[in-house]
């Protein structure tokens, strides 16, 4: 039994290390007791625990477990992967529970659960707030489906069966690109998916396990690969690298050590952020200048464009509850702040 | 408040075996050591051809980790893990080498266990850090025995029983069939809904001793358990059920020699343990061939235990067949100073592949009394790394050191005049190079994380107020805390999470005419679920109800008709975060048993 505890640990494991910050884009503004702060999303105990969201009011204060305290401790579940808000309304992805969890993001109380989205991983929203897209690894890991949901009624409209794992998205006109990772196995692609006719319309190769992905300020699109692990061969194991998508592929624009991840964009449009095992390095995309902007052991990170400001945790042992620092864009430390367990992700509203 | 309940109330059913017999022991003849691989005194458990978990939850001070009826269940002893507690049957550990547990969830109809919360390292070796269950039978010779049990949970277990002897044969059999849905009530967000964990099983056992001469026995044992379930996931998970398939086949054949102060055994082994998992995303086969055997000589106060054990664990998750070979050897020595003052030195050491351990050893000493008993044990003991730890792939770390420990332990036992017995056993232990799963720079692995202090004691209290009425307390108070930390310096001093620092029970036994009352109060303190202690599980009180009543039938049948009603005050409660717990429900208990001439 411990063993298959192991396997599902090591698996989960496995999403947290390639998740990536998400919600570093500009965001909708809700008005209300949570209006204007920092979401942390803490995935909560591997296992048997359960996600929880603390709250940064961007001043001083910190709110814990809010989804819990403002609906009568119900608990999130399992694996708290991601959120997103569109319009005024918040959208929780809880990964191992296979849902969606819906609130209102004025006063985090619970409008819906969107159930039946296995192993759902990201979300996006269309211009205008009315559709929600999840992308999601499927129930055995490697299937990989689009879901797309629509936000008045919180009903899954569609799902497509893309394959491969899907991670991180973004949305440029009425193209949605988002990365194909392999879930348990490895991908190398970057779906285009044409939001108006809701087909697949397009793939660009890129490198192994891509899993980020972001918006410059010229609408360019770049992603990010972690590189393949093989566990039982490290020998076989292949770098990350940056792409750029360029007209009909993408291109290498750099190559990175294997295991990066959490790509994160700051305000301008002109800098990523991105962790290896150094800590968290930096590219300026006008030069492709790389840099060692923060070193440490670090498990998330996000851009508040709010605040220019670096956003990254410590999940501490991933069974005691983490931290995060708060850095400014020389690198030095403005403050820190106290998280939940596994602090895995951040969401910034203005 | 719930500190200041457990204070006063606490217990174990199995004291009612004790407070019926005189508590200690005048002897103090020559000392002749069996020729037995482990010669330690241990508790009894109240089973009652039950589940081991179930009786492990409300008879000890053994902290049991449950995931629920018909799931994952493993001791904690004094605040150590199921990988430090070996589960011993006729002499050989049954753990998983793969990942040092076994579900006790899974043991059935054993009907004489016993644990000791001592470490046995100097005698086995590894895997008993934290002390040893001990599973046995006590066979009835000429008897047939049926047992039936339903529950208001849809479970239906049988359990037949017959033995008999065919000249100097004594054979006994015993064949279970389980038949588990464990349907229960929980209550979740405020509402209530039904769990469900489907048990199917199938035990059978038998043992045979057959007396050769007067100075020498054969004895062969089998143990076939095959069991399938389907296992929910955690609350905070979708509701999806994974199938595991455990199937164990176990034999053991041993020959006894006895004579006067000579005495000689030779145990064989050879166990094909099964365990296969299967979910949506996982697809996990396991084959472990397990071939051991123990050789014992003792003479007078000497005894030398030789031991060799060979696992072949064939896994779908490990790249290649894995053989991990463990030879043990053991000297013990008794003296008697004095009437009543005994000493005992067992030395160990054990070879594991190419390793030696450090020297293991138990130095103790008691001293006893017509109604006073004290024993002191200085104690050393080792734990290898599971397999797992040694050859995952991702992650597996081939270059862990065993874990090692010191140990104090203390017993004190007073018996008064007037049917009141006391028993104190404060402990001490430390163990360093505590192997832990820790997050890495690409994923999880175990290392020689910390040192662990546990300290605490273990206290009863069993009072005969007259034939009809029994009564017992136990308190056992854990201190289990980090002591040392590599990495993650503020969780020194920090309780590792689901030990209670309080388990307390309370039971009586009362006679009133043909029937048998058993009411007993489980009480379990706050259970950190985070290692900064931050988050907790709250703690529960139980209580449990038994009424009983013996039919005789005939001079040598006799019918006995038991309910029991588990949590009767529907107490919601958790032992695992997110693994619920059963609200109140009934069983029903009808053993028939007939004793042939």
């Amino acid at each position: 039994m411990i063993k298959s505890v192991l396997i599902h640990c090591s698996l989960i494991l496995m999403f947290g290390l390639f998740s990536c910050g998400d919600g570093d884009s500009p965001d909708p503004i809700p008005s209300g007791k949570y209006e204007s702060g920092v979401f942390v999303i803490n995935q909560g105990k591997f296992g048997d625990g359960t996600g929880t969201i603390s709250y940064y009011d961007r001043n001083s204060t910190v709110s814990q477990n809010i989804y819990q305290t403002e609906n009568m401790g119900l608990v999130l579940g399992n694996i708290a992967q991601s959120m997103h808000v569109a319009d005024k309304t918040a959208y929780i992805a809880i990964n191992n529970a296979a849902k969606i969890e819906v609130v209102n993001a004025d006063d985090f109380t619970k409008i819906a659960t969107i159930e039946d989205t296995p192993q759902v991983r990201y979300m996006t929203s269309s211009e205008d707030n009315k559709t929600l897209y999840a992308s999601s690894w499927g129930a055995d890991g490697v299937s990989g489906i689009l879901f797309e949901i629509d936000v008045e009624s919180n009903e899954i409209i569609s799902q497509t069966a893309i394959g491969g794992g899907l991670e991180n998205m973004v949305i440029d006109g009425t193209e949605l690109y988002v990365t194909k990772s392999g879930g348990f196995g490895t991908d190398s692609l970057v779906i285009q998916y044409d939001l108006s006719r809701s087909v697949v319309e397009k793939e660009f190769v890129v490198g192994d396990n891509p899993v980020g992905i972001v918006k410059d300020n010229e609408d360019d699109i770049w992603v990010l690969c972690t590189g393949a692990f093989d566990f039982a061969e490290p020998a076989n194991n292949t770098s990350g690298g940056l792409y750029k998508i360029e007209g009909e592929e993408a291109i290498l624009q750099l190559e990175l050590a294997n295991g990066s991840s959490n790509l994160a964009i700051d305000q301008s449009g002109n800098t990523i952020y991105y962790l290896d095992f150094e800590g968290i390095k930096s590219v300026d995309l006008n030069t492709l200048e790389t840099s060692l902007f923060a070193a440490g052991s670090f498990y998330a990170l996000g851009f508040d464009p709010v605040q220019n400001v670096i956003y990254a945790s410590d999940a501490k042992d991933f069974a005691s509850n983490g931290d995060v620092i708060i850095l400014d864009q020389e690198g030095n430390q403005l403050s820190g702040l106290a998280a939940g367990i596994i602090p895995g992700g951040f969401y910034f509203t203005k | 408040m719930f500190r200041i309940l457990t204070g006063i109330f606490f217990v174990v059913n199995c004291a009612v075996l004790c407070a019926q017999e005189r508590l200690l022991s005048d002897t103090t003849e020559t000392i002749v050591i069996e020729a037995s691989k482990i010669n330690l005194a241990s508790q009894s458990l109240k089973t009652e051809d039950s589940n081991l978990a179930t009786a492990i939850n409300n008879t000890s001070p053994i902290q049991l980790q449950s995931n629920g009826p018909g799931l994952l269940s493993t001791a904690l002893i004094r605040g150590f893990g199921a990988r430090h507690t070996a589960i011993l049957w006729e002499e050989f550990n049954i753990q998983s080498p793969i990942n040092g547990t076994f579900d006790l969830s899974l043991i059935n109809g054993f009907n004489k266990v016993s644990y000791t919360n001592k470490s046995l390292s100097a005698y086995v070796g590894t895997a008993s850090l934290a002390g040893a269950i001990i599973l046995d039978q006590n066979n009835a010779t000429k008897a047939t025995k049926v047992a039936l049990s339903l529950s208001s949970t849809d479970n239906f277990n049988v359990l037949f029983s017959h033995s008999f002897q065919v000249s100097k044969l004594n054979s006994s059999f015993q064949l279970g069939w389980i038949e588990n849905d464990n349907k229960f009530n929980y209550e979740w967000g405020g509402e209530r809904n039904k769990w469900i964990t489907q048990v199917k099983g199938r035990d059978l056992k038998w043992n045979n001793e057959l007396q050769l001469t007067n100075q020498l026995q054969l004895n062969a044992n089998i143990w076939v358990s095959l069991f399938d379930r389907q296992l929910p996931s955690s609350l905070s998970s979708t509701i999806t059920f994974a199938n595991q398939v455990d199937n164990n086949y176990r034999y053991n054949a041993g020959l006894v020699y006895t004579s006067g102060t000579l005495n000689a055994k030779i145990n064989y082994a050879h166990f094909d343990e099964q365990l296969n998992y299967f979910s949506d995303v996982v697809d996990s086969r396991a084959n472990n061939k397990v071939d051991a055997i123990n050789f014992s000589l003792s003479k007078s106060k000497h005894l030398i235990n030789l031991s060799i054990r060979q696992d072949k664990v064939d896994a779908n998750f490990f790249s290649e067949i894995i053989t991990r070979k463990l030879t043990s050897l053991s000297y013990q020595y008794s003296h008697q100073w004095s009437k009543g003052l005994i000493s005992k030195i067992v030395l160990g050491e054990q070879l594991f592949d190419s390793d030696w351990s450090p020297l293991l050893f138990d130095f103790s000493t008691s001293y006893f009394t017509n109604n006073f008993e004290a024993a002191l044990s200085v104690n050393s003991a080792y734990n290898i790394p599971t397999l797992n730890d040694l050859y995952w792939p991702q992650g597996g770390n081939s270059s862990l050191l065993p874990e090692r420990s010191y140990g104090l332990d203390f017993n004190i036992k007073y018996a008064f005049n007037d049917g009141l017995d006391i028993e104190v056993d404060p402990y001490i232990k430390q163990v360093s190079n505590w192997i832990l799963w820790t997050p890495g720079d690409q994923f999880w692995s175990p290392k020689n994380q910390r040192s662990v202090i546990s300290k605490g004691f273990d206290a009863s209290l069993n009072y005969s107020i007259s034939n009809m009425l029994l009564g017992g307390l136990l308190v056992s108070l854990t201190n289990t805390t980090i002591s040392k930390e590599s990495t993650f310096q503020e969780l020194v001093g920090k309780q590792l999470i689901y030990i209670p620092k309080w388990k307390s029970t309370l039971w009586i036994d009362y006679q009133w005419n043909n029937i048998h009352l058993n009411p007993s109060l489980l009480l379990v303190s706050e259970r950190f679920t985070t290692t900064d202690n931050q988050s907790s599980l709250p703690g529960y009180s139980i209580v449990n109800l038994e009424i009983s009543s013996p039919i005789k039938l005939k001079s040598n049948q006799e019918v006995r008709i038991g309910i029991i009603a588990y949590n009767l005050l529907n107490t919601d409660y958790q032992q695992v975060q997110f693994y619920p717990m059963p609200l109140r429900y009934f069983e029903l208990n009808i053993n028939y048993k007939i004793k042939r001439k």
